[in-house]
Order: C-alpha cells, then sequence, then structure tokens
C-alpha cells in the first residue's frame, strides 16, 4: 500500500469549493502552523499507483478540486515504526493534528525507525499523543525521510509534550549515544506542521489500515 | 491512463570522495543486477558540477507504469548480491549524503526531435523550471514554444521535457538541454533574457494570467559519463 502525501499552497484555509472526499482520501487538513498559509495537506492512500493515475485522468484525485497552489507530491510506504507504536484509539474530537517530516541518516532507516517506534513514539504517546500514521519516503525529493502524523486532545498537550521531550533524559541519552556511535545523527532536520481537519476530511484511527 | 510512461530521475548527493566510488558500480558492478531484477538500462547518467548540491551522480530510467517500477526495485533491493556488493563497496562506510527520486511524465508540449544525436563531449544542464499553479499546461506550452524555442536558435538542443509527478516545488517542468560547450550556452541565455518575443510573451501572460507563466529555475550543470552518455532524445521510442 501507498500513501501519497500532498503539501503545498492553497487559495484560500477554508474549506469552501472544497470537493466532496474521494474514497482514496485517508485525510485532508489546513495548515494552522509550521508551513505556508494558507496551506493544505492531503493524504491519499493506494493499493496500486496505476490507480493514481485512473484517479487523476478521472479527475477524481483530490488535488483536481484546483485549490492547490504550489506543492509537493511524495510518495511514502507504511514504516515498521507505526506497527510497533501503533495503538487501537479513537481519535479526539476537534483534534490537533501533527505531521513531523524528518530527514534520517542514509543508510539507517531501519534503526530511525526501530528508534522511533520503540522509544519516541512511545514517550509520546505517555504525554497524549495518539499516533495515527508513520511513514518512510519512497519517491520523493530528500530520501531518506521519515513522516508522522500524530492526533493530540488540543494545542496545551501538545506545547507541554514536546517542551518535556525536549529536557527528557532518556530521548536525549539515547540521540547521544547515537552521535557518539554513528559520528553522526541518526535524525537530521525536521519540519513541524500543526493541523486542522478539513470538514468532512478528518481520518480515522490508524488511517483505517487495520492491523 | 498515460500512454508514454513514466521517467525516474534520481539525484545521488555524494558524501565527499565516495563519487569515483560509485561510478565504478554503475559502470561495472550494478548492470547485471538491474537486468536481473528488470530495471531497464538507464537512459543516461551523468556527474554534476554546478547546481544547488555537489557532487552528485544524475541518472534517469524510464518505466511503462509505476507499479512496475516499485515491483522491481523491491526485486533489486531483496537480491543478496546486491546486498554483497554493497558492503564491498562501501566498505562499511556510507557514500550517500541523501538522494532525490523524482517522477517525471512527458510535458505535453514535448515533440522530440527525432534528428541527430546530442553532442556527447559537450555540456547538458538540467532545469527545474516553476510553472504557475492553475495554468501548469498553458506554461508547459509557452516554455517550450516560446523559451526553449528561443534557446534552440542559439544552439540548445533539448533532449527532454518532463512535467514534474513527485518531487517539491510542484508544478515545475523538467528539462533536460545538451550543449556544444558553455560560451554557447551561457550566450544562449544571454540572448534569451533579451529576445523581444520572449519579454512579449511574460507580458501577455501577466495581463492573462496575473503573473507570468515561467517562474524561476533550478540549475544543475551536468558532464555526461563515459560508460552513460545518452544516446539522443531522453525518449525510449525514438532511435538513440
Amino acid at each position: 500500500m501507498y500513501f501519497e502525501l500532498i503539501q503545498g499552497e492553497a487559495e484560500t484555509a477554508s474549506a469552501n469549493g472544497l470537493a466532496p472526499r474521494p474514497a482514496a482520501c485517508a485525510g485532508g487538513w489546513q495548515v494552522t502552523a509550521g508551513g505556508p498559509v494558507p496551506g493544505i495537506v492531503l493524504l491519499q492512500r493506494w493499493v496500486r499507483l496505476d490507480d493514481r493515475e485512473a484517479a487523476i485522468a478521472a479527475g477524481t484525485h483530490s488535488f483536481c478540486n484546483g485549490r492547490l497552489g504550489r506543492h509537493e507530491v511524495a510518495i511514502y510506504g507504511a514504516s515498521p515504526a507505526w506497527k510497533a507504536a501503533r495503538q487501537e484509539l479513537t481519535l479526539p474530537d476537534r483534534a490537533v493534528y501533527e505531521l513531523r517530516i524528518q530527514r534520517v541518516l542514509n543508510g539507517y532507516t531501519a534503526e530511525a525507525a526501530r528508534v522511533m517506534g520503540e522509544s519516541t513514539l512511545p514517550l509520546l504517546q505517555a504525554m497524549g499523543a495518539q499516533v495515527v500514521g508513520v511513514f518512510d519516503l519512497l519517491l520523493g525529493a530528500h530520501r531518506p525521510r521519515m513522516a508522522t502524523f500524530l492526533a493530540w486532545p488540543d494545542f496545551a498537550a501538545q506545547q507541554e509534550a514536546w517542551a518535556r521531550l525536549d529536557v527528557e533524559p532518556r530521548f536525549w541519552r539515547r540521540r547521544d549515544e547515537e552521535r557518539t556511535r554513528l559520528h553522526r545523527r541518526l535524525f537530521g532536520d525536521e519540519q513541524t506542521l500543526l493541523l486542522a481537519a478539513l470538514p468532512g476530511y478528518a481520518p480515522r484511527a490508524n488511517f483505517g489500515v487495520g492491523a | 491512463m498515460n500512454q508514454q510512461g513514466f521517467w525516474e530521475l534520481r539525484l545521488y548527493e555524494m558524501l565527499p570522495r565516495r563519487l569515483p566510488d560509485m561510478h565504478h558500480q554503475f559502470a561495472r558492478e550494478v548492470p547485471p543486477l538491474f537486468q536481473r531484477a528488470g530495471i531497464p538500462a538507464p537512459l543516461a547518467f551523468w556527474d554534476c558540477f554546478a547546481g544547488p548540491m555537489t557532487a552528485t551522480l544524475v541518472y534517469m530510467l524510464h518505466w511503462a507504469s509505476l507499479d512496475e517500477r516499485m515491483a522491481a526495485w523491491g526485486r533489486f533491493y531483496a537480491d543478496p548480491q546486491w546486498w554483497k556488493q554493497y558492503e564491498d563497496a562501501h566498505g562499511g562506510e556510507q557514500m550517500l549524503e541523501r538522494s532525490h527520486v523524482l517522477i517525471l511524465r512527458s510535458s505535453p508540449a514535448w515533440q522530440p526531435a527525432t534528428s541527430g544525436p546530442p553532442p556527447q563531449a559537450g555540456l547538458h544542464e538540467l532545469r527545474m523550471i516553476d510553472l504557475l499553479p492553475q495554468a501548469a499546461g498553458a506554461a508547459h506550452q509557452a516554455l517550450a514554444r516560446v523559451d526553449l524555442a528561443c534557446i534552440t536558435a542559439h544552439g540548445a538542443q533539448i533532449l527532454g521535457l518532463f512535467d514534474l509527478v513527485a518531487g517539491q516545488q510542484l508544478p515545475r517542468a523538467v528539462a533536460v538541454i545538451a550543449w556544444p560547450d558553455i560560451a554557447t550556452r551561457d550566450a544562449a541565455w544571454a540572448a534569451h533574457a533579451a529576445d523581444a518575443s520572449v519579454q512579449a510573451a511574460r507580458a501577455n501572460e501577466r495581463q492573462a494570467h496575473s503573473a507570468p507563466l515561467i517562474g524561476h529555475a533550478d540549475t544543475f550543470l551536468l558532464r555526461p559519463t563515459a560508460y552513460g552518455a545518452p544516446q539522443g532524445p531522453l525518449h525510449p521510442g525514438l532511435p538513440g
């Protein structure tokens, strides 16, 4: 299964004029912080990439609604970190969504997924985050990269959690150990976007993907 | 469906001193593994020695479908021989800083020339060109008929013109251009900047679309490698 992440500028941050949600759309959000605003993020789920081509040809692809300005398209696959950190929960109503895109040291994608799934995500889950999906970049710029979708009950919980993680000794001991061993950082630059689900485009838990 | 298939443009940002090792891999070690996995022979290999990132190895493949592409690369990475070669070649160290795997389709405005191979010893140029959002179709036409026609009249040979499908800054066109030498290239782009028909086109676009159809471009200067110089237009249906 493939996940197509579309991230870009939009004409307006409102939902006015947005086409009905296509079946392949796993979620749609407006950017509230961390990226260009007005901005939009769409996640499409494809069993085959030929299905994506067929949707574009038929005008049923999410970005065929004409609202997107300059944007990025990247094709991701499910990361092993997602399976490791998966929980069967219901997403909170009016959740604050967070999309983190992180560069990973080339050649260490498997280790990065293991660290993310066994260490970082459980710490964040203990602080109130729900993991909606974790992905490894397959097609697109700046490989390797990981993308993580989190859902928070509210903005305060998100801010509190990341402030705590920033000084969490278990988190930093691991980063220090990686840096000593690899002579470089396992996780490189990262981008954090805060998102609000567009009306009718809210994701399902685990993006509706079965365990 | 897309009848012409897809082009995969791979840009490998190399760690210092590892580009020769990567060339050795692609010239000698990798081709039989590609063949075994069903990955087609690349249409071209280049070094990039001026651009947003250097040193970079660039190459291009053509696929009938993206699902075929995913399956073939899956077979490649499942091949134990690849991992043995990888260990032998890398000596426990990385070669790549990062890679960019961009997916392209043929530009609706690309009309591949069928005459004459590109200059083997010349200079090639990769341009990634911002197009006006919501008017990408018109922008492709303007790029081909106005801009690329202008530089072609000043010595350029267009090896390929594509639409970026997966990558950043979409909508973007990707052009691969062959030049006999850097002097011809610099003179052609200077002539393009001063060309009255180009300026008139941009002015008309501003009136019609409130902005020019053609925006900024990232420019990479490329050197065809000895083992992988393109033999003709980057189109599998044309004679090389």
